[in-house]
């Protein structure tokens, strides 16, 4: 069970791409950084379902992406603070940071 | 001892992500780690042959990827579906990798103890 953190916006990086190309079904993503902005993209919505997902509170909270978020109905996004970022670390086997 | 995956997914002459990476490979593998090397993406173009690194103002790559059987790097995958969509086969190669399918792939990511993308 790996914890995928992409740290950069799909739109101009493929961590992204390239980490849905490998992950397997049982892992899990953080969006942190410009990373987040995947979340206003349905087709990256789609492509991310099937996982646990993850974006930091305040990364979110700077960005005034609340509203968006809490109109994201089809999959479900945990909104955490750098503790449980931690503690994610620690529950998985291991993080890769693309 | 450690099995460390080290990925490469960008192109060889835009960043000094490979550099990173292959310094960072060299590195583990003479602190007797076993380490396996992945190219992904736009990273398969560092297998290309005939490369003159120098006009782009960049080290020879190529010649340090022939180095890594000194260092005991015996895996070395390359991203079939990347090849592909580049138009790359393997005979064009100018090492001899395995061509690997996604799922062979994160296989191998499961099974390292750490990995590392460059």
């Amino acid at each position: 069970m790996i914890l995928h953190h992409i740290q950069t916006s799909a739109s101009h990086d493929n961590a992204l791409r390239m980490c849905l190309r490998y992950i397997t079904a049982g892992d899990s993503l953080i969006l942190t950084a410009d990373a987040v902005n995947a979340l206003l993209y349905p087709d990256w919505l789609n492509l991310i379902a099937p996982f646990a997902v993850y974006v930091l509170k305040d990364e979110i909270r700077a960005r005034g992406l609340e509203p968006k978020l809490a109109s994201i109905s089809n999959i479900q996004i945990n909104v955490i603070d750098d503790t449980e970022f931690v503690n994610q670390s620690l529950r998985h086997t291991k993080v890769i940071t693309w | 001892m450690k099995k460390i995956s080290i990925v490469f997914r960008h192109s060889p002459y835009g960043t000094t992500k490979t550099r990173e990476g292959i310094d960072f490979a060299l590195l583990s593998a003479s602190f007797e780690q076993q380490v396996s090397l992945i190219f992904c993406d736009e990273a398969v173009l560092h297998l290309l042959p005939n490369q003159q690194a120098e006009l782009a103002g960049s080290k020879d790559y190529v010649s340090v990827f022939k180095a890594f059987e000194l260092y005991e790097i015996e895996t070395i995958l390359a991203c079939k579906q990347s090849l592909d969509t580049l138009g790359i086969k393997q005979q064009e190669l100018a090492i001899d990798v395995q061509i690997a399918e996604a799922e062979a792939i994160s296989e191998s990511l499961v099974h390292a103890d750490e990995v590392l993308v460059f």
